[in-house]
């Protein structure tokens, strides 16, 4: 009875945190109204500042997983498909596990271990030193300086970190089985790119467009939530990773019933 | 001229401040701060001023009555309206920080750079000359971190009026400066509320800084609150809390 009190409780919990999440979202929207000018020049500053921070300097660390990962997973997969099934069932498999399912994952759990928890705890830190209240007195908006910058760059660099994971681990694995195991890594290649249609490509795009939205919007409500004591920021770091993960595996599950 | 002075006043009527966890008990306010001088609030509780300052500067909306800022009911603004009121008054706090995050230069650009529509290039051009004016003689591209209370208040300071605003509001600008950095802040403080409309707090830090420059001295306390028209006759005064308050000078 106390098991079933508790999960009553936390999917209560975990309901009320996502409208509260929603609603985080759509305020910090709300900003773009017709009269305002989108990209002031303070605002663009810190979209560039947070896209060179969370995309372009996690380039070489997600290349380097890719290639690793390339190496471990597609050419175990190579080698046991093609000795089980055949090359059009591999090629399927590979597009399916890597495009679909490791480029995005992988990239988003580099994202939320990386960016996710650096934004709560500058954000965090920024607020409890009371350096937000006084920009809000100077009137700018907190969502339009710290939380829109921040989730568009997330957006946009999960989809570029992703394509660029999927792009290094298809080309490392193929480029090792075909050393290792002497399979035609060229030929799997191409088939394997023919097999990329609009439709898997525009899944790929929204997959990844929402799982960086996720990942930003709960990095910037947890560092905003963090009250006057610097071990909130802990806490709220510790929230936003474990809640970003439950929210990415979920949208991930959404997209597996779907495009299955 | 006249009617600039006219816009730059702040009226309020039976106004009284959100109260927010305060136990204290708040006194409606009914003044009229005079335009293109220095009003300085005074009192025996910081937050209580506070309280008053923010709502006077429309940062807080009042709980009751009307405060009519630059012309506008600061009770009635949309939240766009409210952006660009607050791009005209001027907000120097002695303890919100500069935003750790920028350097120095970053930190006098922002609200230029948010509000208006000049270059990158243009705004730290105006940042520089204005740091110039400050006499700020430190690396304008130090992190606030870097730098000590008074370098970081000169650059609040030019945060503060980059966008040359007609109303100042000072919330205790001498705030943790030693004797000398007070009189040179002092100094400079005097110099920028010239055609100003000045509101400011913690002003009994430094009370040669009321002598010398308040036109208006208005007393707040849990029963009370009293005008006065200069700093000499608040200081003449016999009411036994206003010398009790002095006392502690």
């Amino acid at each position: 009875m106390k098991f079933l009190d508790w999960l009553g409780h936390k999917c209560i919990e975990l309901f009320f945190y996502t409208i509260d999440l929603t609603c985080f979202l759509i305020q910090a929207c709300s900003i773009w109204q017709p009269h305002r000018n989108v990209f002031n020049r303070a605002v663009y500053s810190v979209f560039l500042d947070q896209l060179i921070l969370t995309g372009i300097h996690a380039t070489a660390i997600i290349s380097f997983l890719a290639m690793f990962a390339g190496i471990a997973i597609a050419s175990q997969l190579v080698f046991i498909m093609a000795s089980v099934t055949g090359a059009n069932d591999l090629i399927n498999m590979l597009a399916r596990l890597i495009l679909s399912e490791m480029g995005p994952l992988v990239t988003g759990f580099v994202m939320i271990g990386r960016s996710c928890s650096a934004i709560v705890v500058e954000l965090g830190h920024t607020k409890i030193r009371g350096e937000i209240a006084s920009l809000e007195y100077l009137g700018i908006d907190v969502n339009d300086y710290f939380v829109i910058p921040r989730i568009l760059s997330m957006l946009i660099s999960q989809v570029i970190l992703a394509l660029c994971f999927s792009a290094v681990m298809l080309f490392f694995g193929m480029l090792f089985s075909s050393l290792i195991y002497d399979l035609p890594a060229q030929k799997s290649l191409e088939e394997l790119l023919s097999l990329v249609s609009t439709g898997s490509l525009f899944s790929f795009m929204l997959k990844n467009c929402l799982f960086g939205i996720i990942i930003g919007t709960v990095a910037c409500f947890h560092g905003l939530s963090v009250k006057n004591s610097p071990t909130q920021v802990s806490k709220q770091m510790q929230k936003s990773i474990v809640m970003s993960i439950v929210f990415l595996l979920v949208t991930d599950g959404y997209f597996i019933i779907f495009t299955l | 001229m006249k009617k600039k002075s006219v816009q730059a006043s702040i009226n309020t009527d039976k106004a009284l401040p959100h109260t927010m966890d305060s136990n204290l008990k708040f006194q409606s306010l009914t003044c009229q701060i005079q335009p293109s001088n220095l009003t300085c609030l005074v009192g025996p509780h910081r937050s209580q001023l506070r309280a008053y300052l923010q709502m006077l500067a429309g940062i807080a909306k009042p709980a009751q009555g009307t405060v009519e800022v630059l012309g506008q009911q600061v009770s009635d603004l949309d939240q766009h309206a409210w952006q660009k009121f607050r791009s005209q008054i001027g907000y120097l706090s002695g303890t919100a920080p500069l935003l750790s995050v920028e350097h120095g230069l970053m930190n006098v650009m922002l609200p230029a750079l948010y509000h208006t529509n000049l270059t990158f290039r243009e705004t730290a051009d105006k940042a520089r000359a204005l740091l110039t004016k400050l006499n700020c003689d430190f690396d304008p591209t130090a992190y606030p971190a870097q730098l000590n209370s008074f370098q970081r208040m000169q650059l609040t300071l030019a945060r503060a009026i980059i966008l040359d605003p007609q109303i100042l509001f000072l919330d205790v600008p001498f705030n943790d400066l030693g004797a000398k950095e007070r009189e040179k802040m002092a100094s400079l403080l005097g110099e920028y509320k010239v055609n100003r409309t000045v509101c400011m707090i913690g002003g009994l830090q430094y009370p040669r800084f009321l002598e010398r420059h308040a036109k208006q001295i208005i007393f707040i306390s849990e029963c009370n609150i009293m005008s006065f028209k200069s700093w000499e006759s608040f200081n003449q005064t016999d009411d036994p809390e206003i010398r009790d308050l002095l006392s502690f000078l």
